[in-house]
């Protein structure tokens, strides 16, 4: 079975070279650099949105989440005190701001602001949905996104084909995209998998 | 943790991952709000909000026992503005009024609050908590401004009688 680009890439972006980190995209943000901004929309645009929908809503309602906090990130690019940690802040704005409309969504009263939120949230008896593990396995697979494009394109593909998302390709449909034999199938995704593994530990 | 556990993990996490990217006119907006904001001059990102009077929460009841004959009876009343609320409570004593105030929303810490009428304009600053009091406050229709390096509230009309 194939399986759309987008479903099957590490994101809609092509890897530019030399990453820059979340901290030096911010500074630059700050600057009026438009390119970085570009990075770091296309970097957490797929974390941003999957949130909501991990929590249940439909794409409408993920793609106006998905809005919100770019917004707010953008209002908030001054003010935002640790540049090395935009991640969990990505991350805790996009839950607030699902959690916010799943409550609308009930007719009920959205909470204003994170305190209030994480106190709602700590006193619900059944289980959040979501839940900080599913947000967690969530942030990782944004880091394996991340460094699976600062892999060369051959791993990049490999991997891709082989691991990223359900469906996934046999050894000779890889073999056939990339050009080699079968047989080099599996020490080649041995070694992207190395290098992946050295990146997430860098 | 072994290599190959972990490379299993990276395998494991890499299958459950559905994620997908998000619609292209949503991306599209998100590179364009950068583009068409950026260039705007500094003074817009002042963000001016006119406060919109949701209800009169409660009035306070002199608790069991309380002499209710040397003051009036507090009011307290609840305003919206965007992603921000602000609630206030007013009291009279002998000496006039006393405004106590609250932000419910980020952002609000050390902001700039005014009161004012006409002829008279009183002026403090907001605790750590975004909350603020105004003492002695004559009766009057006033407005109130509360002012954060973002966003400024206006409450317009408050009567203090």
């Amino acid at each position: 079975m194939s399986a759309t680009t987008h479903e099957r890439s590490a994101g809609t972006f092509p890897a530019t070279g030399v990453e820059r980190s979340d901290a030096e995209l911010l500074r630059q943000c700050r600057q009026g650099n438009q390119t970085a901004w570009d990075d770091l929309v296309a970097r957490y645009q797929r974390l941003i949105f999957a949130i909501p929908r991990r929590a249940g809503l439909t794409d409408e309602q993920a793609a106006d989440v998905f809005q919100e906090v770019f917004l707010t990130l953008f209002e908030k690019l001054e003010d935002i005190e640790q540049p090395e940690k935009i991640r969990s802040w990505i991350v805790t704005t996009a839950k607030f701001k699902t959690w916010a409309t799943v409550r609308a969504s009930k007719g009920q009263h959205s909470p204003r602001t994170e305190e209030e939120m994480d106190y709602e949230m700590a006193n619900l008896v059944d289980e959040s949905p979501l839940a900080d593990d599913m947000l967690i396995e969530l942030e990782r697979q944004h880091l394996i996104r991340a460094a699976l494009l600062q892999l060369e394109e051959r791993c990049q593909k490999i991997l891709s084909m082989l691991y990223l998302g359900v469906s996934v390709s046999s050894y000779s449909e890889v073999a056939q995209a990339i050009g080699v034999g079968e047989t080099s199938i599996s020490p080649l995704r041995s070694r992207c998998l190395r290098k992946l593994e050295k990146l997430l530990n860098k | 943790m072994s290599i190959e556990k972990n490379l299993q993990n990276i395998i494991d996490l890499m299958r459950r991952d559905d994620s997908v990217d998000a619609p292209a006119d949503s991306l599209r907006w998100a590179t364009n709000l950068f583009r068409t904001r950026a260039v705007e001059p500094k003074v817009s990102f002042i963000k001016k909000l006119s406060a919109v009077f949701q209800m009169e929460v409660a009035q306070n009841q002199p608790a069991f026992g309380e002499r209710s004959a040397s003051t009036t009876a507090a009011r307290q009343m609840l305003y919206s503005a965007d992603d921000h609320a602000v609630d206030i409570r007013i009291e009279g004593s002998k000496k006039g009024f006393t405004i106590r105030g609250q932000v419910l929303g980020e952002g609000f810490a050390n902001a700039t609050v005014r009161l004012f009428d006409d002829v008279r304009s009183f002026e403090t600053t907001t605790s750590e908590t975004s909350e603020f009091r105004f003492d002695n406050v004559p009766v009057g229709g006033y407005e109130l401004t509360i002012r954060s390096p973002k966003v400024e509230i206006t409450l317009k009309s408050i009567e203090i009688s």
